[in-house]
């Protein structure tokens, strides 16, 4: 049960009765029970970028196309609201768990990209100036104003700053060592067995309009192929999706990809 | 250049407490973020802690980032809540913590702050859920008292404010400038960024700059014809 609120009179309650305060109370240090955990000086480990990099890509599982496409449209240093509008437009009507502003952010901490302020010597200037007048010294170039008080005073930042994202050596170097064609053909090699499903699928989605899950399964389900082992249709649309061999876009739609794995010599022999 | 007033001056400390009650309090949210990038930021204040802190601040709020609102709050969880168990693993805002032998929460820190709430009026609100000794509500708890002091100090009851005035200095004494030292030196091991870090330099020093605000003010024994003309204080 809460206590009322009740404005006494300062006369008639003293808070601080039987409370066992003393005069040494104000001096009081409370005890620390593990001294060093308090003193351990905070080491930074240096994670190479490369590493970061990697690390970035295995956490955000999923998205590695999506991220090899922001450090490969940042090869030459794009506005950030660009590279955001770039992001929404390569997801689509797709899903992604990652604002695009968050996106850019973890690509930036894993060292794969750059920030680039707008105007880097405002910036820089704004730096010296703020740990200058922390140093107590005048200066000259910053926009002061004599405050009320007479001290000086640090200028609004009113907007957030304008800035640009450019891609690192690291991060290009990891959007240089994907290799989708070799993906795509150790996709056919490792799924030789599949082919012929994958040829109807293709098929399917060439059609006018695409294809539906429902028009996928009706041609998987069945099929001697995929009987043993049980193979559904998630299955080989995932694959396809893997290698930009089909999209979404309301049904499975062939991709200029997929219409050349069909009209190419791994499918050819199915036939 | 006209020096301030005493009523100046307890406007600006209030406004101070309120500011830092606030981003202490939860994360920054898109309304304070954006009253934060209108605000001008003193400087040569005469505290190097507070011109460090505000400096860090700006600084953070004048840099490029891509998401700042997300990285501000995984700033504030990793300096506050932290990831680990053990008492050590985050700049716990509680008295209690760093006033208890075992670091616990809810400890005699706790009691005693709101033994001082009381006596003064004044209790938590029921949507917080957090202990009284968290450092938003003792930096609120100041700043309430600079308001009723300037309140008094407006309607001529000198008496009244200098009460409200002496409440403030034996809390800021025995309470939140005794322990905030320590969770400031937290705060700087913890936090990433350089808003937290400057936070963390700019209360350590207005509780200093502000503890001699006061005993400076309460130990002036000098008759004067107003006690608005009497004080006058360099900043």
């Amino acid at each position: 049960m809460t206590d009322p609120i009740n404005v006494m009179p300062r006369d008639a309650f003293d808070p601080t009765a039987e409370m066992g305060f003393d005069e040494g109370y104000g001096e009081y240090v409370p005890p620390i029970e593990k001294p060093a955990d308090y003193d351990a000086p905070v080491v930074k480990e240096e994670v190479p970028a490369a590493e970061r990099i990697a690390a970035t890509f295995a956490g955000m599982p999923g998205n590695e196309k999506l991220l090899a496409h922001v450090i490969d449209f940042c090869r030459e240093g794009r506005a950030s609201e660009d590279v955001h509008e770039e992001i929404r437009r390569f997801v689509g009507g797709g899903t992604c768990t990652y604002a695009p502003e968050v996106v850019c952010a973890n690509l930036a901490r894993a060292g794969a990209l750059d920030i680039v302020a707008e105007d880097a010597d405002e910036l820089s200037c704004a730096d010296d100036g703020a740990a200058a007048a922390a140093d107590g010294s005048a200066v000259a170039d910053e926009p002061q104003a004599e405050g009320a008080q007479g001290a000086f005073e640090l200028g609004k930042v009113g907007a957030p700053p304008l800035f640009s994202y450019a891609a690192t050596a690291e991060g290009l170097e990891v959007v240089d060592a994907r290799d989708p064609e070799g993906d795509r053909l150790r996709f056919l090699e490792e799924g030789e067995r599949y082919l012929p499903v994958y040829r109807l699928v293709l098929e399917e989605c060439a059609r006018s309009g695409g294809a539906t899950k429902k028009v996928i399964d009706g041609l998987v389900d069945h099929h001697p192929l995929c009987k043993e082992p049980r193979r559904y249709s998630g299955f080989f649309v995932k694959g396809l999706e893997g290698i930009d061999a089909i999209s979404f876009d309301g049904a499975w739609q062939i991709t200029e990809v997929g219409r050349g794995i069909l009209a190419g010599p791994a499918l050819a022999k199915t036939n | 250049m006209t020096e301030p007033t005493l009523r100046e001056v307890l406007a600006s400390r209030t406004a101070t407490y309120q500011l830092l009650s606030r981003l202490f309090r939860v994360e920054v949210d898109q309304e304070c973020y954006d009253e934060l990038l209108s605000m001008s930021f003193p400087a040569n204040t005469g505290n190097a802690k507070v011109d460090a802190g505000y400096a860090s601040i700006r600084r953070y709020l004048a840099s490029p980032h891509p998401s700042p609102l997300t990285e501000l709050a995984v700033d504030y969880t990793r300096t506050f809540i932290g990831g680990g168990n053990n008492g050590y693993s985050a700049a716990y805002p509680f008295e209690s913590v760093y006033t208890s032998p075992k670091r616990l929460l809810m400890q005699g820190a706790r009691d005693e702050v709101l033994v001082a709430y009381r006596s003064a009026g004044i209790d938590k609100k029921p949507s917080w859920k957090e202990g009284e000794d968290h450092i938003a509500l003792e930096l609120e708890f100041m700043q309430i008292l600079g308001m009723r002091a300037l309140d008094a100090l407006c309607a001529g009851d000198e008496d009244a404010a200098a009460d409200h005035i002496e409440c403030q200095k034996g809390f800021l004494v025995n309470h939140v400038g005794a322990w905030f030292p320590m969770m400031a030196a937290d705060m700087r091991k913890f936090s990433k960024t350089d808003f937290y870090q400057g936070l963390a330099d700019l209360t350590a020093g207005f509780l200093e700059t502000d503890r001699e605000f006061l005993c400076d003010v309460l130990e002036d024994d000098e008759p004067a014809e107003s006690f608005d003309e009497a004080v006058v204080i360099d900043l």
